[in-house]
């Protein structure tokens, strides 16, 4: 029993952080059409921030609004500069310099602060309780909830407010939506925002989690995130973050019950595989009309 | 005087990439099938020849050929996914693939495990073992065989019909081509040039382990077809050569040397779309032009070519 | 020649299609009108294999069809021509023709044999003679103008060597002149070489000049059947052409 607890909570934490990146690559893909990989780089750096601010200060609550603020910013400039002229162009051209930007971001932060993980331990709520016979920490439960009430909010945000309710509109049609007045590029630019504001809180909490942070945590979180959102259907908030807790779930409990077939990594990408070979358009995805 | 090893080994490695790319510009460039997984097929060559040579002791011809068929088969399973998905489902799949091979690789010992599998033979000939510049030439013969098959299947009827299913897929299917069919075709076709490449590429190294067929290796060979131009041949070997020797180039530059590769992909992305040699590109004309100039010019009957 | 029994087509909720039967007779020239959005274009797109019906089944010469999708029908002998004119970028009016051209070629070791040969282009420039496009063999075929696509379609269904061919609007986008040429084309494919074909058209007194009988499609179900004459005297049509009003007055 206890057991099974912890590898729950575990694996709801990490869910939460692939829920929190994956929020911000659904509303990009929404839009834009993008597989958004750079979107992980937005993760890094976002995470470097909350570790340098969090070094300056001390105050957990400024890391983490450093991390979202910078993110939002880098978000919002790669697509102002590296997306925006290239709509037009065939798909994989935009998703060629999305990987590349990731690259060079990774990189740029591998020579800025070392390629080796930095220690970020951050002072918050870090204390061990016993939740049903099972020993666990408490950071796990606020990752949980900080994602939780953040999605919520994401959720408000798009379906309750007028410009969250016109981006719905556009990503199902942007041409109707453009003639019914609705400004597609302020709309764009309002995801990139929220969306590269959620990675860099989920670059915050993973530092604040792991207590540890390095210049490749992106690595395949950038692929996973795709992942995720195919299984919770392109585009759909509540989607993108059960998709984010349940792979979360199955990594953590496959992890424990078979850890000799294939690395945790594996999963995500089994789940896509057997996913689409059955649901070809997505979970929720409806088949679309020639 | 002898050619300096280090550059007997660039030669080399341009001509494995270049036969590694020119397949993605088949499956990519001609018949529009996004493949984002291309270093999973080099994988799946190296590991099935260098376990029949190194493990089991066959001849490493008998190697490649069984690496470019399990590639074949490999690709072809991939083609009959696609079929299913579309374009972005499909580009995630690729990569999904990729990195399930090389967890794959990781994981069982087959595939030698996190070590890997060394002392993986070189070819031979009358007892004469093929390294150095005699190895650059087998793989320069190799990639000229599979130009000689890719300009086959250009100027053939499925050369067209790729064209056609890459554009239009109705239209393809109104002049009685099975879309379904040469998306398969194109997959497997592609697919195989991958195993060949990574075929080539152990034989070459005589050591190969899971990490050297790691997505960003993909992304390496995309960036050689697309920096050449996706629909063109000798494209494909231009970017080859750009990008296994940029880095030579950025040498100084060292610890920034990745950071130059991201830019580099970014800046032909934004500037040459269509790639060097690609359809109406500028470098393309500019060749053309010179050819033309010497009275080499592509006399093409029947393209409507104006200038 | 062709046959649909019984068939339905759905989108959704639209049932373009309501339990349909008709044929098209051998060596006859058929019309299929009616206002628009009736599932004029669905049927035929049904009949050349581009659509499953949701319901019924297909038969061409007595053979069950339905299963067969449109690159084996094409290569049976059935050619459609699209309302909308395919023709992407980059492609020349001569090699989307040659396309068709190679219509048996597309299985096999046929896949790897040179296609730009005498025999084939030779093909090509007389069915672009037949249908006068023969100065435009190299001319990029999105930059033509509707008119011009339009006898493109033809001639890259032509150059399948139908034996049933699938006209949609054919007419649409041409100046009355070449729409008279091109009912000249019709009656002389049909006449001259036996050609069964069925044409859905707008353009009511071309269809009704070129056709032996005629089918009126309204909301997906068949309306009216019957030689022309018949056809254009029926008040049902007439209603659903010109409402109501004008019927009973
Ligand atoms: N691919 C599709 N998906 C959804 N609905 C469709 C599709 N094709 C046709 N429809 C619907 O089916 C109905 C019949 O369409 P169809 O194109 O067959 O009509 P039509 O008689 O050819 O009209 P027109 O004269 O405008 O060409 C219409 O309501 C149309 O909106
Ligand atoms: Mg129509």
């Amino acid at each position: 029993m206890a057991e099974i607890v912890l590898q729950v909570v575990d694996g709801l934490a990490i869910g939460s952080i692939y829920a929190g990146i994956a929020l911000g690559l659904t509303l990009v893909y929404g839009l834009l059409r993008i597989l958004h990989i750079a979107h992980a780089g937005v993760y890094v750096v976002g995470a470097y921030t909350a570790y340098m601010v969090y070094g300056a200060t001390g105050s957990p609550l400024a890391s983490m609004a450093s991390a979202m603020a910078s993110s939002a910013l880098l978000g919002f400039l790669i697509n102002r500069l590296f997306y925006k002229p290239l709509l037009d162009q065939p798909r994989y051209v935009p998703l060629m310099v999305s990987i590349a930007l990731f690259i060079i971001m990774e990189e740029l932060v591998a020579n800025v602060f070392g390629h080796y993980p930095k220690g970020f331990h951050v002072d918050f709520l870090s204390r061990d309780i016993g939740l049903a016979g099972a020993t666990v920490n408490t950071r796990k439960i606020v990752v949980f909830a900080i994602v939780l009430a953040a999605t919520l909010l994401t959720w408000a945000l798009t379906t309750k407010t007028r410009l969250g309710v016109a981006s719905q509109a556009a990503a199902q049609d942007a041409e109707t939506a453009m003639t019914l007045g609705v400004r597609i590029p302020l709309i764009i630019d309002f995801n990139f925002l929220l969306g590269s504001a959620l990675a860099g809180l989920a670059g915050f909490l993973y530092g604040y989690y792991y207590g540890v942070i390095s210049p490749f945590m992106g690595g395949v979180v950038a692929y996973k995130g795709l992942v995720v959102i195919v299984l919770g259907g392109f585009g759909s908030v509540m989607g993108a973050y059960l998709g984010g807790i349940i792979l979360g779930l199955v990594e953590q409990v496959m992890t424990a019950l078979y850890p000799d077939i294939l690395p945790r990594e594996a999963y995500a990408f089994i789940a896509l595989i057997a996913l689409l070979l059955f649901r070809p358009y997505g979970i929720f995805g409806r088949r679309e009309m020639a | 005087m002898p050619i300096p090893e280090y550059y007997i080994t660039l030669a080399t490695l341009v001509g494995i990439y270049g036969v590694a790319a020119l397949g993605l510009n088949i499956t990519m460039g001609w018949a529009g099938q996004v493949n984002l997984g291309q270093a999973g097929f080099l994988g799946i060559g190296a590991m099935t020849s260098a376990i029949l040579t190194a493990k089991l002791g066959l001849p490493v011809g008998l190697g490649i050929a069984a690496a470019a068929l399990s590639a074949l088969v490999v690709g072809a399973v991939m083609g009959l996914v696609s079929i299913r998905l579309r374009e972005d489902f499909l580009a995630i799949t690729t990569i999904a693939f990729n990195f399930l091979v090389v967890y794959i690789f990781e994981y069982y010992d087959v595939f030698g495990g996190s070590y890997g599998i060394s002392n993986i033979p070189r070819p031979s000939i009358g007892g004469y073992e093929l390294r150095g510049a005699s190895y650059m030439l087998l793989t320069w013969g190799i990639l000229a065989l599979l130009v000689l098959l890719a300009l086959r299947i250009q100027r053939s009827w499925m050369g067209l019909a790729f064209n056609l299913v890459r554009d239009d897929e109705q239209l393809a299917s109104a002049v009685g081509v099975d879309v379904r069919r040469m998306k398969v075709l194109a997959f497997a076709i592609g697919a195989m040039y991958g195993g060949v490449a990574g075929a080539l590429s152990a034989h070459f190294k005589g050591y190969i382990v899971f990490s050297d067929f790691e997505f960003p290796y993909s992304i390496a060979i995309l960036t050689m077809s697309i920096l050449g131009g996706l629909d063109s041949i000798a494209g494909a070997i231009l970017g080859s050569f750009i990008v296994v020797v940029s880095p030579e180039v950025f040498r100084p530059l060292m610890q920034y040397r990745r950071v130059m590769y991201g830019v580099l992909i970014v800046v032909v992305v934004f500037f040459a779309p269509r790639g060097l040699l690609g359809k109406n590109a500028v470098a393309r004309r500019l060749l053309e032009r010179m050819l033309a100039g010497y009275g080499l010019g592509p006399g093409g009957k029947k393209k409507g070519e104006g200038g | 020649m062709l046959r649909l029994e019984n068939v339905s087509k759905h989108f959704g909720g639209v049932r373009a299609l309501d339990g349909v039967s008709l044929s098209l007779r051998e060596g006859r020239i058929t019309g299929i009108i009616g206002p628009n959005g009736a599932g004029k274009t669905t049927l035929l797109r049904v009949m050349a294999g581009f659509y499953k019906p949701t319901r019924g089944r297909v038969y061409y010469r007595d053979r069950d069809v339905t299963s067969l999708g449109p690159h084996e029908r094409a290569r049976l002998g059935i050619a459609l021509t699209f309302q909308i004119p395919r023709a992407p970028p980059e492609f020349t009016v001569g090699q989307l023709v040659q396309a068709a051209v190679g219509k048996a070629m597309y299985r096999g070791t046929a896949l790897l044999a040179e296609r730009d040969r005498e025999e084939v282009w030779d093909r090509v420039h007389r069915v672009l003679e037949r249908v006068g496009l023969s100065d435009y063999a190299e001319r990029e075929a999105s930059q033509l103008p509707l008119g011009l696509q339009k006898r493109l379609e033809l001639a890259r269904a032509l150059a399948l060597e139908p034996r049933v061919l699938l006209l949609d609007e054919p007419s649409a986008g041409m100046s009355p002149e070449e729409a008279r040429e091109l009912a000249g084309l019709v009656r002389d494919l049909n006449e001259r070489e036996g050609l069964t074909i069925a044409i859905v058209e707008h353009n009511v007194p071309l269809a009704t000049g070129l056709s032996h009988y005629m089918y009126v499609l309204h909301y997906g179900r068949l309306l009216s059947e019957g030689e022309p004459g018949e056809v254009l005297r029926d008040p049902r049509v007439i209603e659903a052409y010109l409402g109501a009003g004008y019927a009973r007055g």
